[in-house]
């Protein structure tokens, strides 16, 4: 009959960070073991706190399905003497496998005739393999860190302690780092009270909710307690919990049963940046913010507790006066950071160190604030002189007592203070938008100013990180030098950045100071492959991203334009004509080592095919020079101009020897190939990289 | 509870346990688990478990006694339990119930803390206990100790007296905790926290500190040459001081304190590697 099993490893405190990665492996391992055994049930749940990881297995089988075996044994010949008899060999073997030797069958190999033992391997019972499963699922865990704590040195997160193991009604006996299997389940450490009776794996749950200090171990269930319990408490003080999912499952990782506290928090906190507090309340305190319908903050704060206490008020006081001293600490940073002003926080930057061999986070600043004004050449002079203040202080706030404190309000605090000493409203805007995007798919810097300079800051990192030798690999990126590229690229097409990607490179690592063994060579690659990422994202195919690469003289918008007009143009006959001939042109000059041709010298060619084929070029050229190139339509022209190459292409090809013996007129004709190629790769696309149909 | 009933109740309370009570080591050193008997007591197999409050110098904490939360010196209490007995949550749990700061009245909360010296090359797993969101210990379990792989592993309870006894006497300033019924902290400590603090930030002699350190290195090394590794780890540990004034002072750039820790760590190395050859029979060596 089918039962359900239950295992549960009672550890000490697991780390909050670990519980849902190690349950969803629980669940994994469970049933890849399962699976293994050949053994057959309806469901694997699993739940726990960070004191138990648990597993259920809904309607286990009682027994492991039968397999059929085949077994080869000796060749067939050996199957009977020459008195018709069974031979020893082939009664031994029948033998091993449970057979008798009438019942070994002939099978034909590539090796002859052997003799096989087909049988049944009687699955086992499920009660027997339990103990050897539950063992291997510990066993299988693996976690962001181990320890060892006994003598058997098994790699765990923290201690097991105990072990809960049943198959329906009875004990799955087993035994691992020291500890037995029992009946009993551990119940909150700090209640100390006596082991929990277990009858049957359904009993767990209902088992531990009905103790007097109860144990939610359903995540699900003590996740929406929780949050019934913060908005409720909250509401009664007349406004709403800040329900931080992330901090929401923090809480429910360190708490069996979490229990709310409201108290007060001086209104003199209030002063305080917000995102400050907030920082405050989630990362230093793990407390729940109170704020209004329109997301101020209240002079409230909300903590979680372990369990009921008969003491909530002295607890109460207890969280009191750590927040309030925590804020307090706040406030003497925060206030020391005005006093000491931005200007005095760039000086402190000189004793940063940013890259060995790349100067210091003052060098790093100086470079930036040039590469910034470098970008807003073009801007009205308000608008640069506002994008320069703004550069000149991006970093500051990294000398900040408050951001050594909460590094993720970098750029933040910058903005706050910038605000405090009336820069102007871009500038301090833009310090605030600094670190921004911080993700590949996050908000980008709204502000002009804000965008400028954050694109400076990325373009100056990544080219200071490969001049080092720091390039990513792999799953290697400890400088986060993708998501900075990403960004880089993405602010760039979100504000139309009217310099190529290639002269912004350039430019950020002619700032840089000289250093041996620089990787900067790869950084046009690095960041060409984000971009092709947003453009894969817009459909737009390989091959035609491989086309434009060349076009070093646009920029990204441009390129975008281009890439979305050819993805199209690649259904049109005469471009598609064009673009194969042009993979002619293309594998004629690969094969030239010397691509010193000189001018196409009109006096040399001797074929008409050549010097159609020039005159086209030549009109092309002509008109291209007034062609205005700003829309997907323009493009679309200019391809069309192209196409007008095909014909005379083909012709030139069928007719005209270009590898001919007299030198003057193979370099001649050479250079008339190489133009058409130069104008492709500079002007309109490198056709001879798309894949034709 | 004043602050001498704090350090008596764990005394007697670990006494009870079995734990040997052993004196401060009179040494300056940053942390509890400087003291020799924690050091050398989790290398090798012999089982230990032994007590002590130990007075920890972190010369660029102090704050002329100015700051409510700040000090120059402070006072941990040591708790070395090796191998760990499997019911070494509890016996702490019951040590604050020991100090009438029952875990059933307050909220008890293990936050994962793993400690690591990169100092003297050790690293344990374990976390930092808060009570009512207040940290008061440190619980370690040792894994590495001089670069050396533990076995047994050596379980480490540091309690925070000062914190402890801010807590159980609720008082927001450090000075004001009563050391007895009649005498504050700050009367046994504040003059000692204002002098330091002079001595650390303005009037150690930068040159005089190096010189020290590169005597007591060169002492160190050739004290474990003669198998004389107790004075030898003194040395190391007058090393590890006098950096610490050092960096309070404002002497250390960047590369030069990786290098000094480095050296630091492999002396030592060098001490516990005397340590084990000594305390390890023959055949296991």
């Amino acid at each position: 009959m089918n039962k359900t099993a239950l295992l549960a490893i009672e550890t000490e405190h697991l780390p909050a960070r670990f519980l849902f990665g190690a349950l969803e492996q629980l669940k994994n391992n469970t049933e890849n073991i399962l699976k293994e055994h050949n053994l057959e049930y309806s469901a694997v749940n699993t739940f726990g706190t960070y004191r138990r990881l648990v597993v259920e297995i809904k309607e286990l089988t009682a027994k492991a399905a039968d397999i059929q075996k085949e077994v080869k044994g000796p060749p067939a010949a050996l199957l009977k003497d020459k008195e018709g008899n069974y031979t020893k060999q082939a009664e031994g073997f029948a033998q091993k496998n449970g057979l008798k030797a009438q019942d070994l069958v002939i099978v034909e190999t590539p090796k002859g005739p052997f003799l096989y033992a087909k049988c049944v391997v009687k699955g086992q019972e499920t009660k027997n393999l339990l103990p050897q499963i539950f063992e291997n699922i510990i066993r299988s865990l693996v976690f962001p860190k181990n320890m060892v704590w006994e003598d058997s040195c098994l790699h765990f997160a923290r201690p097991i302690r105990n072990i809960v193991a049943l198959y329906g009604d009875k004990l799955v006996k087993f035994e691992i780092a020291g500890v037995k299997s029992t009946k009993t389940s551990l119940p909150m450490l700090s209640f100390g009270a006596k082991p929990v009776k277990i009858d049957k794996p359904e009993d767990y749950i209902p088992a531990l909710r009905n103790l007097e200090q109860p144990i939610l171990a359903d995540i699900e269930e003590r996740k929406q307690t929780l949050i019934k319990a913060l908005n409720s408490v909250a509401s009664k003080l007349g406004y709403q919990a800040d329900l931080d999912e992330d901090l929401i499952n923090e809480t429910i990782s360190f708490t069996e049963h979490p229990v709310v506290l409201s108290g007060d928090m001086d209104i003199k906190f209030l002063k305080l940046p917000k995102e400050l507090i907030t920082n405050v309340f989630k990362k230093q305190l793990r407390m729940f913010p109170v704020v209004d319908n329109k997301g101020n903050l209240q002079p409230h704060f909300l903590a979680v507790r372990d369990g009921i206490s008969v003491n909530q008020d002295e607890v109460r006081h207890g969280f009191k006066n750590v927040m309030t001293a925590r804020l307090t600490d706040a406030v003497f940073f925060f206030e020391n950071d005005i006093k000491t002003g931005l200007d005095k926080m760039a000086e402190k930057l000189a004793t940063i160190n940013f890259i060995d061999g790349l100067g210091n986070m003052a060098q790093k600043t100086k470079r930036v604030e040039e590469l910034s004004l470098f970008i807003a050449a073009n801007q009205p002079k308000e608008a640069k002189e506002n994008i320069q203040k703004a550069a000149k202080y991006c970093y500051a706030d990294l000398a900040s007592s408050v951001v050594y404190e909460f590094s993720e309000l970098q750029g933040y605090m910058g903005g706050v203070y910038a605000g405090k000493e009336n820069f102007p409203k871009d500038s301090a805007v833009g310090i605030g938008e600094f670190y921004l995007p911080l993700s590949a798919s996050s908000a980008l810097p709204k502000t002009l100013c804000g965008a400028i300079v954050s694109l400076a800051g990325k373009l100056d990192s990544l080219s200071a990180n490969f001049a080092a030798g720091q390039v990513p690999s792999g799953s290697q990126d400890p400088f986060a030098l993708r998501r900075q590229a990403m960004g880089a690229v993405r602010i760039i097409l979100d504000k139309n950045i009217a310099i190529p990607l290639n002269e912004l490179i350039d430019k950020a690592i002619e700032l840089l100071p000289k250093i041996e063994n620089s990787r900067t060579a790869e950084l046009f690659d690095f960041m060409w492959q984000r971009f092709a990422l947003l453009l894969e994202q817009e459909q737009i195919t390989p091959d035609v991203i491989e086309a434009i690469k060349p076009l070093k003289n646009k920029t990204l918008n441009q390129l975008v334009i281009i890439a979305k007009a050819l993805n199209n143009a690649k259904n049109s006959q005469a471009l598609m004509q064009a673009a194969q001939a042009t993979k002619r042109i293309s594998n004629i000059l690969k094969k030239v080592e010397e691509k010193t041709f000189g001018d196409i010298k009109e006096n040399l060619f001797s074929c008409n095919q050549e010097k159609v084929l020039y005159n086209t070029l030549k009109d092309i050229n002509a008109q291209m020079i007034g062609q205005k190139l700003e829309q997907e339509k323009d493009y679309k022209e200019v391809f069309n101009l192209f196409s007008t190459l095909a014909g005379p292409l083909e012709d030139f090809f069928k007719e005209v020897m270009v590898n001919v013996p007299q030198i003057e007129i193979k370099n001649n004709r050479l250079a008339l190939l190489d133009a058409i190629q130069s104008l492709l790769s500079k002007q309109i696309a490198d056709l001879s990289k798309l894949q034709i149909k | 509870m004043n602050f001498q009933d704090i350090i008596h109740t764990l005394e007697n309370y670990w006494k009870k346990q079995g734990c040997l009570i052993v004196q401060p080591y009179d040494l300056e050193k940053g942390a509890g688990t400087f003291n020799p008997a924690t050091f050398f007591g989790s290398l090798t197999e012999k089982p230990t478990s032994c007590c002590y409050v130990e007075p920890s110098r972190r010369p660029a904490d102090g704050r002329y006694g100015d700051n409510p939360n700040r000090l120059g010196k402070f006072h941990q209490f040591q708790v070395i339990l090796k191998p760990a007995p499997a019911n070494v949550q509890k016996l702490y749990l019951d040590s604050l119930k020991a100090l009438d700061l029952d875990p059933k009245k307050h909220d008890v909360r293990w936050i994962e803390d793993d400690w690591q010296s990169p100092t003297l090359g050790a690293s344990g797993v374990g976390w930092e206990v808060w009570l009512d969101g207040m940290e008061i210990t440190q619980f370690t379990y040792f894994q590495i100790m001089a670069g050396y792989t533990l076995k047994p592993i050596t379980a480490e309870i540091t309690y925070g007296l000062e914190r402890i006894a801010m807590f159980s006497q609720k008082k927001d300033n450090v000075f004001d905790v009563m050391w007895n019924d009649t005498t504050t902290y700050g009367e046994m400590v504040k003059e000692s926290e204002r002098q330091f603090s002079h001595y650390h930030f303005e009037q150690a002699d930068i040159e005089n500190l190096r010189r020290y350190v590169a005597e007591n290195e060169e002492e160190c090394k050739k004290l474990c040459k003669l198998g004389l590794y107790l004075p030898a780890y003194d040395c190391a540990m007058k090393v590890s001081h006098y950096f610490n004034i050092l960096e309070a002072r404002g002497a250390i750039s960047v590369s030069d304190r990786t290098n000094i820790i480095t050296k630091i760590r492999s002396l030592a190395k060098l001490c516990a590697q005397e340590y084990v050859k000594a305390n390890t029979p023959e055949e296991k060596l």
